[in-house]
């Protein structure tokens, strides 16, 4: 059997542009020009007074709170970003397609935009029927009066950035005897199914959906987006496939984009380095249109703003906000990598002020034994994971050689709520394995081929990993938020007993008669958040400075707790990708848009995505302090370097420049 | 347009419009569907082949641009029927994740042991200085190619 | 997806060809890196586009009497491994190799380099140090014109439409040293600056001493002879003044490049490092 990697390495590829069904529809969509206008007349091409009232929202399945803005198919009375789609236009042929969109009309009244957090305070509202911008608000912790010797406090902001996965979203639609069978480029078929019913009003049970080969992700492609509603909605009217690639400059201003929080806190301690509390705001930018995620971001930052620390006090406004601006979405770390860098810069701050090393104030704060924050978190003590990590990257013996090393301290919660689902069939002389989570392989296959050979004793080469698809597993949940190595392995593990004991009863013992038994396991069981999934992270970095000014990080240490390894290059490939890219967040990447709300970057480029001179040297080592709960053991990792990262590296900057840094990225006025 | 164009070692002819770009004559008019399109403006390196030994981003390119040219892809890449050295090193040490990039990375990475003999950690960051990995953070893909030497 | 708007296109063998072949509203490529991107984006939107690739009068190079005449369609990856000697060609060799990737090395040519005058296009730095000539075709005639008079600005030239650069001509500068510093801070992205230096130092005097700043920071290519380094001692005082003089009267406009007083930072940096080696202080 071919593995897959051997597949790509030989340029056999399924992704989404590679599919070609006979009698393909080509779709363009025309988007908004501008970030704020009100459209008086659009005449040509497809556009929202043609899919009528009932096909209006693309969210209204994922809507559970009340009064959020949910994302239209296309827009209807007014342009609320740029890149929001207007109309759209298809043909059999792609050029021409694409020539058509030139002949669609669109007039419109620019309005003024709301573009930033500040705008979005004191602008009117950008929605009709709203009294102000704001989305969500609310209280994490309660409020303290110990306020302690010490306050540091800071405006902390981390930029939006565009997900970028290499491959962009694609779609082939296809509505054929009543079914609609969607081929995508996915985190979740699940996600995407319950989406499409939702906006096109179908049955879920009509809707088959078959993920692709995706080119990552980042955690762009879990939701859906008008483009797979337009896709969907001409196959059903055409009877023909409908395919839609993204472009990049499309990806760049329409794809939902993460980040874009900003914190005015306060941190109170004492002249020993004991923190006695945290206070102040955090916001969140959501763009024009809210879902569950996104407007409840802040409060989700907020719950683990403390950390892996054992800090008795916290009081945190959230606010998330409507700006003129794409609907905001998760990106790899997802409110996890703003609480880091909150509260890491924090406590560098604090060890500034009171002349303390930064890595001792942490120390001095860490619990030996489990804790639970005025948050509400329920964290494991840490001090000794932390302690021996010091050590083991060398942290004190630079110190001594006078290095300047940046370090952070922190925790990876998993998403692992609502768990996930497997299915397993032994036939034809091997092992298929379908996850709920649909695999952009973050190398997937490796942990499902280590859990078969345990569990069964299958050898590596009989096990092939295939891509999601509904028509083979109907339930499931989707891959992000660090959990599949810890809720799909466990499926898998739970599916892989499920055989072992039909074997048994059926009398199989070699495994060869076992492979082509056609004896198949599905398995799917909720899962809630134990302490026994969060993990530890360290990180650290040096940097310098390229022709005397320009700073790079030139090495890197990460310690990570990753519970049981299920694969060494797995879990390794995880981390050094989540660190460069944590990497580049500091540095380089960024979604930053004009005074006009339209973004500056028009290539990959220029969005300052990590390209190979950026990487630093790399220690990457990771241990196992204690197992989860899951059978085999192991924890979250796809996050981590995206947590870690970004604070270390600041710090690093921060020691060789001498100038403070509270913004992501970094602000090159500051280093003159 | 009549356009003939070579691609690992077969003419295809194709009446093509002068504005279809090379990687859409690879991918559509030949069916090699190796070659993929990440960016479209040349920044990231995913439709990478090779003209006459040496690599060209395809989507920058007309495909009339390439009337006449001998072109190497993916599809074309490999040693004695099955992978070259850096296919091995790449497939060995498991340094792929999503792989979107990956025969972009190979065609460069089959240039450049070509044109050194051998894969240092400069000849690396030399070569593929114009190919975007956003998974991998590059480190496992220049762990697996150092060293590499070309074998005949 | 980014598509060109529907031309016809042409491929001149030779300079009557283009002659026949180049009409009004041509668009003309060499290399393409630059030009079908602005096809693609539909930010030119020509009836014809011709290919000036393969013109034979612009293919080669040689040397000879001091003299190196380089054809304009050469690609970026043949000035890499150019046989000719002398320190500016030294200078073009290694900036070539330094141009983007291997990939657009193959495809961008010495002409197209000069002709788009991009503030970041790099040939031109050791081309305006050694006050090249550019040959001119147009309109059935040939002309020449210094490279230090052709660039107006960012994305301007004395170039005519339907004109040609057809080769590139320079005198080499026997015992001249020569640095070239850049800076960027996205790769693959615009250069926040650019300093070429070239000098000439004797018995501890410095005898010549030329320099070239390019980049976002000056949006242009600016050429500077600093007089008063002339006859001094190389120091870190010379070095810090001319410094002074290559950034002086420099307004960059702030964007995603940096604030402005960071491009200045950066810029006045370069110069002070490429002087300095160039001087071999």
């Amino acid at each position: 059997m071919i593995d897959r990697s051997e597949r790509f390495l030989h340029g056999e590829t399924r992704f989404v542009q590679d599919i070609e069904l006979p009698d393909t529809l080509y779709l363009e969509v025309l988007r908004g020009p501008v970030a704020h206008a009100k459209i008086t007349s659009v005449n040509g091409g497809i556009s929202a007074k043609d899919l009528g009232l009932k096909l209006i929202s693309v969210g209204e399945s994922y809507r559970r709170g009340s009064g959020y803005q949910s994302e239209p198919v296309f827009a209807t009375e007014k342009i609320l970003y740029y890149g929001e789609p207007v109309a759209a236009v298809y043909d059999k042929d792609r050029y021409r397609a694409r020539d058509m969109l030139e002949s669609i009309d669109v007039k419109y009244e620019e309005l003024d935009p709301v573009v930033t957090i500040e705008d979005a305070l004191s602008k009117p509202p950008i929605h009709e029927g709203h009294t102000d911008n704001i989305v969500g608000r609310f209280v994490i912790g309660e409020r303290f009066d110990k306020k302690g010797e010490v306050t540091v406090e800071d405006e902390l902001s981390m930029e939006r950035i565009v997900p970028n996965p290499l491959e962009t979203r694609g779609i082939v639609a296809w509505y054929n005897s009543g079914k609609l069978n969607v081929f995508i480029s996915t985190q979740s078929v699940y996600s995407i199914r319950r989406g499409l019913a939702g906006a096109l009003k179908l049955d879920e049970r009509d809707i088959i959906v078959h993920q692709v080969d995706t080119g990552g992700a980042f955690g762009s492609k879990s939701a859906v987006y008008p483009e797979y509603v337009i896709a969907s909605y001409i196959s059903m009217k055409e009877r023909k496939p409908v395919k839609w690639i993204e472009s990049r400059q499309e990806h760049l201003a329409a794809t939902r984009p993460g980040r874009g929080a900003k914190a005015n806190l306060r941190l109170y301690a004492n002249n020993d380095g004991r923190v006695i509390g945290v206070e102040g705001k955090v916001y969140v930018n959501v763009g024009a249109f809210a879902d569950d995620l996104s407007s409840t971001a802040p409060s989700w930052i907020s719950s683990q703003i403390t950390g892996p620390y054992a800090i008795e006090n916290a009081y945190i406004e959230g606010l998330s906000v409507y700006t003129n601006t794409a609907p905001q979405g998760p990106y790899r770390g997802a409110g996890r990598p703003e609480a880091a860098f909150f509260i890491e810069r924090l406590m560098d701050r604090l060890a500034d002020a009171i002349g303390m090393d930064p890595a001792e104030v942490r120390l001095k704060n860490l619990p030996s034994g489990a804790f639970r924050s005025p948050t509400g978190l329920e964290v494991n003590g840490s001090r000794e994971f932390f302690e021996k990590g010091l050590n083991e990257i060398g942290y004190w013996r630079m110190k001594k050689e006078g290095r300047k090393i940046g370090v952070s301290f922190g925790i990876l919660i998993p998403a692992v709520y609502g768990g996930e689902s497997a299915k397993i069939t032994l036939k034809d002389g091997k092992a298929s394995v379908w996850l709920g989570g649909a695999p952009h392989w973050q190398r997937q296959e490796l942990f499902v081929k280590h859990i078969l050979k345990d569990v069964l004793g299958i050898d590596q080469e009989k096990v092939e990993l295939l891509n999601s698809d509904t028509a083979e597993l109907n339930v499931g949940i989707g891959t992000w938020g660090s959990r599949s190595a810890i809720v799909a392995g466990k499926a898998v593990y739970m599916a892989a007993l499920k055989l072992k004991e039909d074997a048994e009863r059926m009398g199989i013992r070699d495994t060869a008669s076992l492979l082509n038994s056609g004896l198949s396991a599905e398995y799917y069981e909720p899962e809630n958040l134990d302490p026994s999934f969060i993990s530890f992270i360290l990180t650290a970095a040096e940097a310098e400075l390229i022709n005397g000014i320009e700073p790079r990080i030139s090495r890197c240490w990460a310690y990570y707790d990753v519970g049981e390894p299920l694969s060494q290059e797995a879990v390794h490939g995880q981390i050094s990708g989540g660190l460069v890219m944590g990497i580049a967040e500091v540095l380089t990447e960024a979604l930053e848009y004009d005074k006009k709300g339209i973004p500056v970057a028009r290539t990959l480029s220029e969005a300052g995505v990590a390209y190979i001179n950026q990487v630093p040297e790399m220690h990457i080592t990771f241990v196992s302090y204690g197992r989860s709960r899951a059978p085999h053991g192991a924890k979250g990792v796809g996050e981590a370097g995206t947590v870690g990262a970004p604070p270390a590296a600041a710090r690093a900057i921060e020691l060789i420049t001498g100038k403070r840094i509270s913004r992501l990225p970094l602000d090159r006025a500051t280093l003159i | 347009m009549k356009v003939t164009i070579n691609i690992n070692g077969k003419d295809y002819s194709a009446d093509v419009e002068p504005r279809m770009t090379l990687v859409d004559f690879i991918r559509d008019v030949a069916g090699l569907k190796g070659t993929h399109v990440g960016c479209e403006t040349g920044h990231c390196g995913a439709c990478s082949v090779l003209i006459d030994g040496r690599p060209v981003k395809s989507c920058l390119m007309l495909a009339v641009q390439a009337n006449g040219k001998r072109i190497t892809t993916i599809e074309g890449i490999g040693k004695d029927g099955g992978p070259n050295e850096v296919q091995m090193a790449l497939s060995s040490s498991k340094a792929l994740q999503c792989a979107f990039c990956s025969t972009g990375f190979v065609v460069v990475g089959t240039w450049a042991l070509e044109e050194n003999g051998e894969l240092t950690e400069d000849v690396i960051k030399e070569s593929f200085i114009g190919n975007v990995c956003r998974c991998t953070g590059y480190e496992p893909i220049i762990k697996a190619l150092r060293g590499v030497r070309k074998n005949d | 997806m980014l598509i060109p708007v529907g031309f016809e296109y042409l491929k001149p063998k030779n300079l009557a060809e283009l002659d026949e072949a180049v009409r009004d509203g041509a668009f003309l490529i060499s290399g393409g890196t630059v030009g079908v991107r602005l096809l693609k984006e539909r930010i030119v939107r020509p009836k014809l586009v011709v290919d000036i690739s393969e013109v034979e009068e612009a293919q080669g190079a040689k040397q000879g009497e001091g003299i190196v005449d380089l054809g304009a369609a050469l690609k970026i990856y043949q000035l890499q491994r150019l046989s000719v000697n002398g320190p500016v060609s030294d200078m073009i060799r290694f900036v070539s190799s330094g141009i983007a990737d291997p990939a657009i090395r193959t495809m961008g040519s010495l002409g197209g380099n000069i002709a788009l005058a991009d503030p970041s296009n790099e040939l031109p730095v050791p081309l305006m140090l050694a006050d090249a000539s550019l040959l001119i075709y147009g309109q059935h005639r040939f002309h020449e014109e210094k490279i230090r008079g052709f660039i107006h600005g960012p994305h301007r030239t004395g170039l005519k439409p339907g004109e040609v650069i057809v080769r590139v001509r320079y005198k080499e500068l026997d015992g001249y040293r020569w640095s070239y510093k850049k800076h960027f801070i996205r790769n693959l992205d615009h250069y926040v600056g650019i300093s070429g230096a070239m000098a000439k130092v004797d018995s501890g005097k410095i005898i010549d001493l030329r320099l070239v700043v390019a980049g976002e920071a000056i949006m242009g290519f600016k050429y500077l002879a600093p007089e008063r380094a002339i006859g001094a001692r190389p120091s870190e005082a010379i070095i810090k003044e001319v410094a002074e003089e290559a950034v002086s009267g420099i307004s960059p406009k702030s964007d995603r490049q940096g604030p402005s007083e960071y491009k200045v930072a950066v810029l006045k940096k370069l110069v002070e490092l490429s002087v300095k080696e160039a001087l071999g202080a």
